[in-house]
């Protein structure tokens, strides 16, 4: 193993202990990972923007403060992939879209979100901006403006979406870390699809603060990392409250890292039946009741429970995410950054549709028509007044279920990573993808992927990754962490 | 009206109320794709709802107030730099007044 692979096998945890100890510096680091992107990125399109003299710069200074004896961070010289949905101080912020783009431009903002300004506090480095679906409105990253990202476990299939460039930076090996945001399953789907770790914190644990916005009930940020360990270090730094996002709650953190070693002897685990109907691949099915089985074999208790609603989660969620979406994007007009297409003679209006539709893709379009539909006069109550109602039924349905189980386990995916090409006309195929991480997002509850044991290999088909999502009540993110180291540790991927 | 009456007609208006220029020649496409959609977004008529809450938002028991402090924010020169068009002061765009 050269140096260089050396270095890129090492998590979060382990970069960041190495560093400290001075056993390699944050420099030979960033250069290593430049390396790895220099290799990989353009076959595999995790990132839209690599920041290289930043993340040059920004390892001198840490290797810097740490010839001077000065306190470096829990994350100084990690370098991470950010979602580019997240804002980053002066540094490429498109969201996957034309419309934050203006003659060849890309829109650059004058600040840094919480989350992001929280990981530099901790030295955490930019790697670059990674590719998304337009918008986080996608679950393939095919509706990025940019390229679509491929799974670099087989790069004929799609890494998942929408936070589809950072699980590329992350199972690629580019990173050992990358922020991703979930609205609907867009850190978890991609985490299951490329086989690494992917975090859906509870809704409001972390600041919204500088991430653009797509539904902002759902909308959260969360880590992506190469282990369980490396996910909860980052969701420890970018935990808590934020006087920026008046949502945030103001809950302590408790360290989350610290729960990896708690273990699972005890804990009850619930499996509901309605993620194991029909549309699950036998497979993956598999792999998760192997995967539930290594907890009962560490000690949990498992049982079977219900989530009838589960069924109308899809449905639900795409009323609500359409109907937030239609009022969060009108902010994109063409008048304070980005696009605008102003044809001569135009007025405002007419600037206004025309930058719209020149900026946003078909999926960005269509979602935002089915929004304005679904709040129109006539059909509020039929649709979104309905689907709120729906969505308490699948709150109460979780509720009932975290008094008598700790945790819930399930697939993440019904499938493993589907070809690219294969569903992208086809939208509403397309949004059953997101069945089984809808309903947690919709409930506001903390959810993730770890991986378990692939798919077999089947002709030319290699051993594709699957995810096991956990689920936890409100705030029960250290639960979760234990049980995903738990699985972690039975060696089955 | 029912999604039936999702007809390219209906959908060049709600792309007005969008602000959406979309292209006279994408309005079928777009009409057959969202009524594909809303025909299954409609199992939800199905399900009891009588007497249940509405969920706009979990997890807030009463939005939390900070101090009513002023702070600096964004400069007005970083905040009109990057817009298509300004004058120095502020965000120029077309005529809007109808006459």
């Amino acid at each position: 193993m050269t140096r260089m692979d050396e270095m890129a096998s090492w998590g979060i945890v382990e970069t960041a202990s190495r560093i400290a100890a001075g056993e390699v510096s944050a420099e030979e680091v960033a250069r290593a990972t430049l390396a790895r992107i220099e290799a990989s990125n353009e076959r595999l399109g995790a990132f839209v923007d690599v920041t290289a003299g930043e993340l040059l710069e920004g390892a001198r200074a840490v290797d810097q403060r740490r010839a001077r004896g000065e306190a470096a961070g829990k994350l100084a010289g990690v370098p991470l992939g950010i979602k580019d949905a997240l804002c980053t101080r002066g540094v490429t912020t498109t969201c996957g879209s034309k419309v934050l783009r203006h003659r060849g431009e890309p829109w650059r903002p004058p600040y840094d979100a919480t989350a992001v300004a929280r990981l530099k506090g901790e030295g955490a480095l930019l790697a670059g901006k990674c590719n998304m679906d337009e918008f986080a409105m996608g679950s393939s990253t095919e509706n990025s403006a940019y390229f679509p990202s491929k799974n670099p476990v087989d790069p004929s299939r799609t890494p998942g979406g929408s936070s589809g460039g950072s699980a590329v930076a992350v199972a690629g090996r580019m990173t050992p870390g990358a922020l991703g945001s979930d609205t609907g399953g867009s850190v978890r789907q991609p985490a299951a699809y490329t086989g690494c770790v992917g975090v859906k914190p509870t809704h409001g644990r972390v600041s919204r603060f500088g991430l653009v916005a797509y539904a902002s009930s759902l909308d959260v940020v969360g880590p992506m990392a190469s282990d369980v360990r490396g996910a909860a270090r980052l969701l420890d730094v970018i935990a808590g409250h934020d006087p920026r996002d008046s949502t945030s709650l103001e809950a302590p953190v408790p360290s989350h890292e610290e729960a990896c070693g708690r273990g699972v002897r005890g804990l009850r685990v619930g499996v509901p039946e309605e993620y194991f109907a029909a549309g699950l691949a036998p497979e993956v099915a598999a792999s998760v009741r192997e995967a539930i089985g290594a907890l009962e074999a560490q000690g949990a208790e498992v049982r079977p429970v219900q989530l009838p609603h589960t069924r109308h989660a899809v449905a639900t969620y795409y009323v609500l995410a359409t109907a937030e979406a239609s009022s969060n994007l009108s902010r994109f007009d063409g008048v304070r950054f980005g696009l605008r297409v102003e044809p001569p003679g135009a007025d405002l209006a007419s600037m206004y549709g025309a930058t719209r539709n020149e900026g946003f893709g078909p999926e960005v379009r269509r979602r935002i028509l089915l929004g304005t539909y679904v709040l129109s006069h006539g059909y509020y109550e039929a649709y979104y007044l309905k689907a709120q109602q729906v969505r308490t039924l699948i709150r109460r349905d979780f509720l009932e279920v975290f008094s008598s189980v700790d945790l819930v386990a399930t697939p993440t995916a019904p499938t493993a990573a589907f070809r690219l090409g294969e569903q992208i006309d086809d939208p509403l195929t397309m949004y059953l993808n997101d069945i089984y991480t809808l309903p947690a997002s919709l409930a506001g509850l903390p959810a993730l992927s770890v991986p378990v044991r692939p798919a077999p290999a089947a002709g030319a088909t290699p051993a594709l990754p699957v995810g096991l999502q956990l689920i936890g009540p409100a705030l029960g993110e250290p639960v979760l962490f234990a049980a995903a180291a738990a699985v972690e540790a039975a060696g089955l991927r | 009206m029912s999604d039936e009456e999702l007809t390219p007609e209906a959908v060049a208006r709600l792309a007005k109320l969008a602000r959406l220029s979309v292209p006279q020649a994408e309005l079928e496409t777009m009409a057959r794709e969202l009524r594909k959609i809303i025909g299954y977004v409609k199992a939800l008529q199905e399900v009891d709802t009588r007497g249940v809450e509405p969920t706009a938002h979990v997890l807030i028991p009463g939005l939390p107030l900070r101090p009513d402090e002023a702070a600096p924010g964004v400069e007005r020169g970083e905040a009109l730099a990057q817009a298509a068009r300004h004058d120095g002061e502020g965000f120029r765009v077309p005529g809007f007044v109808e006459g």
